[in-house]
């Protein structure tokens, strides 16, 4: 078989959704009331994954033109961006135990920006810095003063 | 008539505006915005504080259709429905339209259900009374068969995602006997998964992550150019389809008396039954104007409707009417048929405040309409970290718990990646709101089947027949317009004419 036909929509679907079956597959319990509903829905998810398997198949053997998942240059470099933001925005998670959550907020927040900045004229860069630096204060007072959100406090500074 | 004094109407503003602040930002629910207003509303006359509460609650359930509409965020369940239509609306150029659309329509639903609250409370409350678990479990399932409005063009991903979404909303501590289900051995998630958490990483993620993958391709979200005489003509749009408007305020207020369904199923059933009865149904997930206000009208008639069963029976109908019932009992006043003896003119005076609510809202809502669809014009470079945060900070205010920001990220990134095969975040967030609406229901009426028969309690009753032909309706009528356009779309092909596909949310 081509190996092209692995990124075969119909096939991801199936891959995916067994995938999903077998992480809620169900429990071991007396009673079918603690079980009848997830069962119910997992039965559903099993029963479309072997659908979109048996599709897949059937395509396959009739040799009809598989529906790939293609992925352009433009695309590619468009997941660098995301699995970039997503980094900065998991460092954040991290540092925000350390550093507190507004300092890092304020931090992700223009890193991602100044990331996210493709045309780096001198506008744009301080648009990107001062930006978040007043979105930070404005819901700093909203979330903190206004709605008394218990934020995580800097790990590194406690006594 | 106690309402109309200046200093009421005066606490009612100051309401409706923190209402519009709570519902805009995602993570912050009308339940959080008033019982975070309670302690402020004690030094203030009874009718004022309450009315204050009152206008928060009904504001909130407009303004979370800013964030909807304008970045494809319901800034609360309730307004999940609202994106499906209103988002492409902005795509289109249509933005401050489908804004002034949701705020009229919100001023309606309310009107209508403030109405309903103070004309109709009791012989409503006696048809309400009926509802018990196994029609709960029907009026979810009837609820989930929007999904075939929504599945996009396969049928079967869209019941993938509800199933999803349905599983997802199982996990944490079974309503049977109370066993953990799907926890494995993670503490955090006994609790089950915070609803609002769930839906901004369903809806709010995915939409970031999409606008740094088009950072390359476009600047904004899209093109706004501010539009002269745009109220007026929104409002006779609105009102050009009288009998969908009146539709959706039966069904918001009659789901709003509903103890436990609330403004999200009154939403989302609004919109099923909007495409349901609708002659053209192609356009609805690609902009239609009509998908907007059915959501809007609905989940604001429900609102002043939640306050029916709290009045008359002292059960609230909804998580904001019973901080409401909290803040009235706070003061000494016991909600229910007592309250309308010992206070009956604070029982109206409240549902003249409530209606006031819709007014104000209104006049608020159309006045800053424009200055919030500018939202559109932020670069994505600038907005899609600002959403991020706001995404994560509502998601971890709702619990103060950092583990829901973890599942609210993991969600995101997961509805992300299978968004490119053809799932849409719409049916996964579906079941995630009425799998705890269906399953308690289901469990409950299994516990009644124990002592007569699964027939006698699920397949008997009027409402129980009226809701499962309705459901069966509701699929047949999806089957058939969905085989009716795919053959229109294929003589269309034979004869070189083009019909509309079927095809879900964009």
């Amino acid at each position: 078989m081509n190996m092209k036909r692995f990124a075969d929509r119909d096939l991801l679907t199936a891959i995916m959704l067994f995938g999903v079956s077998a992480l809620f597959s169900v429990g071991s319990s007396s009673d079918p009331k603690d079980w009848a509903f997830p069962l119910l829905a997992n039965y559903v998810t099993l029963g479309i994954a072997i659908a979109f398997l048996a599709k897949f198949i059937v395509s396959a053997v009739r040799k009809h033109l598989p529906d790939l998942l293609a992925m352009t240059a433009d695309d590619r470099a468009s997941s660098v961006d995301v699995v970039v933001f997503m980094v900065i925005v998991l460092a954040f998670l991290l540092a925000m135990f350390r550093l507190g959550f507004w300092p890092s907020a304020l931090i992700m927040l223009i890193g991602a920006s100044l990331y996210l900045t493709r045309e780096r004229t001198t506008r744009n860069i301080r648009m990107a810095i001062i930006v978040p630096i007043c979105i930070s204060i404005v819901a700093f007072l909203v979330f903190t003063q206004v709605f008394y959100v218990p934020f995580p406090e800097a790990g590194w500074f406690a006594g | 008539m106690q309402t109309l004094t200046w200093s009421v109407m005066f606490w009612l503003t100051v309401g409706v505006m923190i209402g519009m602040v709570v519902g805009t930002l995602p993570g912050l629910t009308a339940t959080m915005g008033t019982a975070l207003l309670v302690p402020f509303t004690f030094a203030l006359p009874t009718e004022a504080g309450i009315a204050m509460l009152g206008g928060l609650y009904v504001c909130a359930m407009f303004s979370d259709a800013i964030p909807a509409v304008l970045v494809n965020t319901p800034g609360t369940p309730a307004a999940m429905a609202t994106a499906f239509d209103g988002h492409p609306m902005v795509h289109k150029g249509r933005g401050q339209e489908a804004i002034v659309a949701a705020c009229f329509s919100s001023a309606i639903g309310t009107l209508f259900g403030a109405a309903a609250y103070l004309l109709l409370a009791w012989p409503l409350i006696n048809i309400a009374l009926k509802f018990g678990p196994p029609e709960f479990f029907w009026l979810g399932i009837f609820a989930l068969t929007i999904i075939g409005s929504l599945a996009g063009d396969s049928i079967l991903k869209g019941l993938a995602g509800g199933a999803i979404g349905l599983l997802i909303s199982s996990i944490g501590i079974s309503h049977g006997n109370e066993i953990a289900r799907f926890t494995y051995g993670v503490p955090e998630l006994r609790g089950g998964l915070s609803l609002v958490a769930g839906l901004i990483g369903i809806f709010a993620i995915p939409q970031v992550l999409a606008m740094v993958a088009d950072l390359r391709r476009k600047e904004f979200i899209a093109e706004y150019k501010p539009v002269s005489g745009q109220t007026m003509a929104t409002i006779r749009k609105v009102l050009a389809h009288p009998f969908h408007v009146v539709r959706s305020a039966v069904i918001g207020t009659f789901i709003g008396i509903l103890p436990g369904a609330g403004s999200p199923i009154a939403a989302l059933v609004s919109y099923n039954e909007a495409v349901r009865w609708s002659k053209d149904k192609s356009q609805y997930g690609k902009g239609d104007l009509r998908g907007v206000t059915a959501s809007e009208i609905a989940n604001n008639a429900a609102a002043p409707a939640a306050m029916i069963p709290l009045v008359t029976l002292g059960v609230p109908g909804s998580s904001p009417a019973a901080v409401i019932a909290g803040a009235l009992m706070l003061r000494g006043l016991n909600p229910g048929p007592e309250l309308f003896q010992s206070d009956g003119s604070l029982v109206f005076s409240f549902g003249w405040s409530l209606l006031f609510a819709g007014i104000v809202t209104f006049i608020l809502g159309t006045l800053f309409a424009p200055l919030l669809v500018r939202i559109i014009k932020i670069p994505l470079r600038l907005l899609a970290p600002l959403i991020m945060l706001l995404a994560i900070i509502g998601a971890y205010a709702i619990r103060n718990n950092i583990f829901d920001v973890y599942i609210m990220l993991a969600l995101g990134v997961f509805v992300f990646l299978i968004r490119p095969l053809g799932f849409h975040p719409g049916p996964i967030g579906l079941g995630l709101i009425l799998g705890p609406i269906i399953e308690p229901s289901l469990v409950q009426a299994m516990y009644i089947s124990d002592a007569t028969s699964v027939w006698n309690v699920f397949f008997t009753g009027t409402i129980n027949i009226i809701l499962i032909t309705l459901s069966v309706l509701s699929i047949v009528v999806v089957v058939w317009s969905r085989q009716r356009d795919r053959m229109l779309a294929r003589n269309g092909a034979a004869t070189g004419i083009s019909h509309a596909k079927p095809d879900g949310p964009e």
